[in-house]
């Protein structure tokens, strides 16, 4: 025997007890891995964008159109390297439900752009030189089993062609991995020739403009000459870099950050009342048998880092479990999510917060059981006097 | 070394409840020689389980001195009382204060995890104790699965197993029926003849004080009568 089996002893003596506050940890740190995960889907964009990529977009809004001439008027700007229009499709495949994030854009000037995008050469150039090929990111791939060569339906929920049909016809031309983001993999990309020449509304118009420039210094001058040469005209512009806008986007959800912190400390906190409540009346009811060990030659300190390991081994499993929980459900369903929300993940930075909580629960919940035990006096504890 | 285990000198205990102050025992002297096997009895409140209490260095006394092997002990802070109580006394007590969650064998290993043993010779110690008992078939059994008797024999065998020189019960066969109890005597006879111990005995039982080589009689806080079977 050793303290270690004394501390996994104790904590196993009323089982369904033990459980249910390893239950209560368990769905604390699910919801906690699992809000972060979504945050960070939510923040992949802003993480990843390149310093020196910015987007410009309808002023009013970015669900309002610009005229897709002002692709090339960007790309004179002094600074500007290349320019590429991303209009939003609102595909699906087969059934709504199986959305398709999917943008109309230039070929070359899209893999101009995000140069950090993998893929084999003769696929891009299939993808840049057939007018209905997609580049198609490698997660979608997976989820839908599409290869290279494959011709697929794709439908609109927007955009109709010339005989009222929602349904388009595509080749899989290019699969795409994108490592500086793995979540550009949930996307797939159309020519924007092919788009504008096949829709009934809407022509000659894009959603946004991504480009890059020569230097992210001069990315503000560059803006406020972008903004500046279209102001006062039918399509007013907001450009902003790439990073602030995937920000500006998120944050048109609502303060998600705010809203998951308060979610995650409500469930944290009782959670604290809870397992702290439990551990002292588990430890309440030990009081003769700690009087007993303290009686055989135990110190206070030892007894009392004996119930700081079980309320530290209680809160860790659970969390272990949680987070793992998290992880694991997350990756099972990831086609489903990533087709609304890619990069979703419980990353390694939530997983060391989430082990860091646990010890910190561990330590406030059993420290009060823990401070009691240290005073305990063997006479009152075994009831003399 | 002393050829006594206790030397009690003027030694008072006095609690205050609300605005009255409560003696228990006032200039109490004591002696108790070294492999002695004493018993005290007395009536409820008198003072015996203070006393054993005061012994075992799990109470401390309001004035006076106690003396253990020759050096003091009420002066001791209470890391210095459990390291103390650790390696010199083992305690008995009436309910006998099992873990239940620990198997016979895990109960009786307890006091030697305070010791530098490593687990082979710590397992060779309680299969003695046990077997000196008579328990060594029942190492694995929780106390639930045994019997007052069994399980009282097990907190003795759990007393002795890191070799202290004194035992110090409180009512060991209190929760006995007769048979049983005059069993838990004759090894506590045991241990005070063949292994050295010195016994001291708290009890109501006549019976359990026949075993002893002596008895005091306390009555609110003073030795009244000091009997002896020698």
């Amino acid at each position: 025997m050793n303290y270690a089996l004394l501390v996994s002893k104790n904590l196993g003596r009323r089982k369904l007890r033990t459980f249910l506050m390893l239950v209560a940890i368990f769905i604390a740190f699910l919801l906690f891995a699992a809000l972060e995960a979504f945050l960070h889907g939510f923040n992949s964009g802003e993480n990843s964008s390149a310093a020196d990529r910015l987007v410009t977009v309808n002023k009013i809004n970015f669900t309002m159109p610009l005229p897709i001439s002002y692709v090339s008027r960007i790309e004179q700007v002094d600074g500007v390297v290349r320019a590429t229009p991303q209009s939003w499709f609102g595909g699906y495949y087969q059934d709504p439900r199986n959305v398709v994030i999917m943008f109309a854009t230039d070929p070359q000037a899209f893999v101009d752009v995000y140069p950090k995008m993998r893929m084999p050469d003769a696929e891009r150039d299939a993808w840049i030189h057939n007018r209905v090929g997609l580049a198609v990111g490698r997660t979608v791939a997976a989820k839908y089993g599409w290869k290279v060569g494959d011709h697929i339906p794709i439908s609109s929920n927007i955009f109709s062609r010339a005989d009222g049909s929602h349904n388009w016809e595509f080749d899989v031309a290019a699969i795409f991995s994108s490592p500086d983001d793995p979540a550009r993999e949930g996307i797939v990309l159309m020519s924007h020739k092919y788009f504008d020449e096949t829709v009934t509304f809407a022509r000659d118009t894009t959603s946004m403009i991504v480009f890059t420039t020569t230097s992210a210094s001069r990315n503000e001058a560059i803006e406020k000459t972008i903004d500046a040469m279209f102001a006062n005209s039918p399509y007013e512009t907001s450009t902003d870099t790439a990073a602030a806008f995937n920000k500006a986007f998120v944050a048109q959800l609502g303060n998600i950050a705010l809203i998951i912190t308060l979610v995650v400390s409500t469930a944290f906190a009782a959670i604290l009342l809870i397992v702290g409540n439990t551990m002292a009346m588990a430890v309440r009811e030990r009081t003769r048998e700690i009087g007993v060990l303290k009686a055989l030659g135990f110190t206070g300190p030892v007894i009392s880092l004996q119930v700081i390991a079980e309320s530290l081994l209680l809160a860790l499993t659970g969390a272990l479990l949680g987070l793992g929980g998290a992880a694991a459900i997350l990756t099972l369903a990831r086609g489903r999510i990533e087709a609304y929300v890619p990069g979703v993940k419980v990353t390694a930075p939530v997983f060391a917060a989430g082990i860091g909580f646990a010890l910190l629960l561990g330590l406030v919940t059993g420290a009060i059981p823990a401070w009691s035990a240290l005073r305990l006096r063997i006479v009152t504890a075994l009831g003399r006097n | 070394m002393s050829d006594f285990s206790f030397q009690l000198r003027k030694v008072s205990k006095r609690f205050v409840k609300g605005k009255e102050t409560i003696t228990i025992f006032d200039n109490l002297d004591l002696d108790i020689p070294a492999k002695d096997y004493v018993a005290i009895m007395g009536p409820s409140g008198s003072g015996k389980t203070t006393l054993l209490n005061v012994l075992g260095g799990i109470d401390h006394v309001t004035s006076g001195e106690v003396d253990f092997d020759g050096k003091r002990v009420d002066s001791l802070t209470e890391s210095q009382l459990s390291r103390w109580r650790a390696a010199n006394v083992g305690f008995i007590f009436q309910f006998y204060n099992l873990m239940p969650v620990l198997t016979a064998a895990q109960n009786v290993e307890l006091p030697l995890l305070l010791t530098k043993l490593n687990s082979k010779e710590r397992q060779r110690n309680v299969a003695v104790a046990l077997d000196l008992v008579g328990l060594g078939d029942r190492a694995k059994h929780y106390p639930r699965e045994m019997s007052g008797g069994q399980q009282q024999r097990v907190a003795i065998a759990r007393a002795i197993v890191s070799d202290p020189k004194v035992l110090l019960c409180d009512e060991p066969t209190g929760d006995l029926d007769r048979t049983t109890a005059d069993e838990v005597l004759a090894i506590l006879a045991l241990l005070n003849r063949d292994h050295g111990k010195t016994v001291i005995v708290v009890t109501h039982d006549p019976e359990a004080a026949n075993h002893a080589k002596r008895t005091l009689h306390l009555n609110k806080g003073v030795f009244v009568e000091r009997t002896s079977l020698a």
